[in-house]
């Protein structure tokens, strides 16, 4: 009689198991209805968060579900590590949430491997259309470059400002630069702005490079985004200057020498650097010195901005792609979710570019020439390496930095050449 | 009275029912399903990878038999023999100073001192700290322009670039160092305690001076626990990850087996090759313990 009982009691213990392994399984029924019409649905939106990303979404969370009273949002933030490694087998065992966040330079692989949804139709019978964005933000959510299907939208865009130290400036009996200063210019200032204890520039990384890359007219992958563009002579002749203002001019510290766990602008020890709008808010908080954005300088009278969005995607299998949609559609176009989301970048739809309370409101709380980083990353606006191997590129890259710009004496070309057959080689692997 | 007795006898005669499983037993499995699903998890997943080992497995795209390509290409790949000799080069700095220091300490943590267990516990006390808050902390003090660059250039020398292509790995074991030997020093410690005093009474008759007591008595004792450890250590030197991932040097001058396996997996999501590269380490593993086995018996003592 007793081990009846301990039999039974073995087998309602691995049902028990069973249930809980199940439960653990990749079910994503969460709302059940794929029609926002009617009956409540609830959608799950996952993305990676910076600085008080978590609060801005969580209000414009709550003022959709107020306009769309049908459709709940389940948010689940994570940091940017965890979050692409979740993504990827979420999306493999097609568990992903209904919206995901999506970054500019990784975008492209997930749609070669058809795993998001063309938003084409949607903004074909949507209420909104796409060229309320401006084309170059439009465009870093397309796929394949030469018949191009929308795959992500933005949210806010991010980009690459040249920072100035004012006081720094005026010390130096240095003007505000005008528009369209040029690289000698550029280089000429840096050298008034150098002294015992500050350099005139930092000699930027990566993606930080674009603007400059550009000025000089090139770019470090091929227009198609699939092969390497670091053997061409623009972009020698590209790094050859950056070295030599480390060496020649020495206007700039060696890489070596800057410590990374502190910003070398906020010290005080570079008086002009190329770094992310993302630090505007961080900036505002310097109580030593004035400082502003300048533009970019020019060769030849090229100028070009870095400029980044931030977008977001529908997975190919998702659940509950309507509701998902209007979710996407209120974040990127409604007025109610971009004057929270501007917050921790910048505005990005072209009636808001062009409404300059919107803009002199950030001015005011600095820079003051926000305006015309805006102009130039919407209209001269340059990605950097935004293709299916961005981090692995970046990696590549910094790497050929350490080689090039710690070494008094290198062989700059042999050293592109490098970099030029290893960016191959990743894009050549599957 | 008859009829009781042929009642009795019937029953004597009865054959008993046997239990097919006893109570016990019973328990015992119910007991054990836990850990013998764990296990069934764990070969499972082995076996699955070696299988994947064999394949082109992306998580996304049904998998391909490419037989032994994936192990044809880690031969040739120039960063599995960098991460393979920037292993090598950690085993052979950091074992024997996680070895030389900590026995140094235990010796010293020995003594019959006042205060002694207070140090006992300074110097364990990093073991019990998170390896994130360990790289944190030693990434300040390893900066260009941090504590230890600072105190160097108040004593008038010259600045270390402690995290460059040449002496990342160094400064990683320096922290590796500082992070475990109070977990060697503790083995070592407890090993000290377990020799016999009446050995060393007996060397002290015999005109034994402290440091051939050391030498003839307290090492050879100690062999076990060095080979313990020895085994333990290279292990963990293998499996190498934390501290490399969250502190990197560049052009890939700490990038270990692990790491390289993580990249591969969970960055480039190139199942297949990582499963390839974690089957040769576990070869690398496998081979260098069994060798260290088969010459403990030369060196190791379990009695004088």
């Amino acid at each position: 009689m007793k081990n009846k009982k301990l039999i039974s009691l073995v087998i309602v213990s691995v049902l028990a198991l069973s249930m809980v392994l199940s439960a653990c399984s990749s079910s994503t029924k969460t709302g059940g209805n794929n029609e926002p019409s009617g009956k409540e649905t609830t959608i799950r939106f996952s993305t990676w968060y910076g600085p008080g990303d978590i609060e801005i979404w969580k209000e414009v969370i709550k003022r959709f579900e107020a306009d769309h009273p049908t459709i709940k949002v389940k948010f689940e933030p994570l940091e940017w590590d965890t979050y692409w490694q979740k993504i990827q087998t979420q999306l493999a065992s097609k568990a992903a949430p209904d919206v995901i966040g999506m970054h500019v330079g990784v975008v492209y692989g997930y749609a070669e491997k058809d795993q998001l949804e063309s938003l084409n139709s949607y903004l074909e019978t949507g209420e909104h259309k796409i060229d309320e964005l401006p084309e170059s933000l439009a465009a870093e959510g397309q796929w394949p470059k030469d018949d191009p299907q929308q795959y992500a939208l933005p949210w806010h865009f991010t980009g690459g400002a040249l920072f100035v130290n004012l006081t720094a400036f005026k010390e130096a009996g240095i003007e505000y630069p005008e528009q369209g200063w040029t690289l000698d210019e550029f280089t000429e200032a840096a050298g008034k702005l150098t002294t015992s204890t500050r350099f005139g520039f930092l000699t930027p990384s990566f993606s930080m490079n674009a603007g400059l890359m550009g000025a000089f007219g090139t770019e470090p992958t091929t227009a198609d985004k699939l092969h390497s563009n670091y053997n061409s002579p623009e972009v020698l002749e590209y790094k050859t200057w950056l070295h030599d203002l480390i060496y020649k001019y020495k206007v700039a510290p060696n890489p070596k020498d800057v410590d990374g766990k502190v910003d070398p602008f906020i010290a005080g020890k570079v008086a002009m650097s190329l770094g992310g709008a993302w630090n505007f808010p961080v900036y505002r908080k310097i109580e030593n010195f004035d400082w502003d954005i300048a533009p970019m300088p020019t060769r030849d009278g090229v100028s070009k901005t870095y400029a980044g969005p931030d977008m977001l995607s529908l997975p190919k299998d998702g659940k509950n792609k309507e509701a998902a949609w209007e979710f996407i559609q209120f974040a990127v176009f409604d007025d109610k979710a971009q004057e929270i989301l501007r917050n921790t970048g910048l505005p990005m739809l072209k009636k808001d570019l062009a409404d300059d309370t919107v803009i002199n409101e950030i001015a005011q709380q600095k820079p003051a020439h926000i305006k015309l980083f805006l102009e130039g990353a919407t209209t001269d606006g340059v990605g950097y390496a935004f293709t299916k191997k961005f981090f692995e590129i970046a990696k590549l890259e910094n790497d050929a930095d350490v080689k090039i710009m710690q070494n008094p004496n290198p062989d700059i070309k042999k050293e592109l050449e490098n970099l030029h057959s290893l960016v191959n080689k990743e894009f050549e692997k599957k | 009275m008859r009829s009781n007795r042929v009642l009795a006898n019937s029953r004597l005669n009865k054959p008993v029912k046997k239990k097919w499983i006893s109570q016990d037993a019973a328990w015992a499995f119910l007991l054990l399903i836990p850990l013998f699903i764990g296990i069934l998890l764990i070969y499972s997943s082995t076996i699955f990878g070696f299988v994947m080992s064999f394949t082109n497995w992306d998580i996304v795209r049904k998998a391909e038999w490419v037989g032994i390509e994936n192990y044809r290409t880690l031969a040739e790949d120039e960063l599995v023999w960098k991460a393979m000799r920037n292993t090598l080069y950690f085993l052979i700095i950091a074992i024997p100073a996680k070895l030389i220091i900590g026995l140094a300490l235990a010796v010293l943590l020995n003594q019959k001192l006042k205060g002694v267990n207070f140090f006992r516990l300074t110097y364990f006390f990093p073991t019990a700290c998170s390896v994130v808050a360990i790289a944190l902390v030693w990434g300040y003090l390893y900066g260009v322009d941090g504590f230890l660059n600072t105190l160097l250039q108040g004593l008038g020398l010259s600045k270390v670039y402690w995290m460059d292509e040449h002496n990342a790995m160094n400064s990683i074991a320096i922290m590796s160092l500082w992070g475990g030997v109070g977990y060697i020093a503790l083995l070592f410690l407890a090993g000290l305690q377990n020799v016999p005093p009446e050995y060393y009474e007996a060397s002290r008759v015999d005109g034994a001076n402290r440091f051939q007591q050391f030498r003839m008595i307290t090492l050879p004792l100690l062999t076990p626990t060095t080979f313990f450890i020895l085994i333990t250590q290279m292990i963990t030197v293998f499996q190498m990850f934390g501290e490399n991932y969250l502190m990197p040097g560049p052009l890939n001058s700490t990038l270990s087996i692990v790491q390289y396996i993580f990249t591969e997996a969970f960055q480039g999501f190139r199942m297949g090759y990582a499963s390839a590269l974690s089957y040769i380490l576990i070869l690398i593993i496998f081979i260098i313990t069994i060798v260290q086995f088969k010459l403990q018996k030369k060196w190791v003592n379990y009695d004088l």
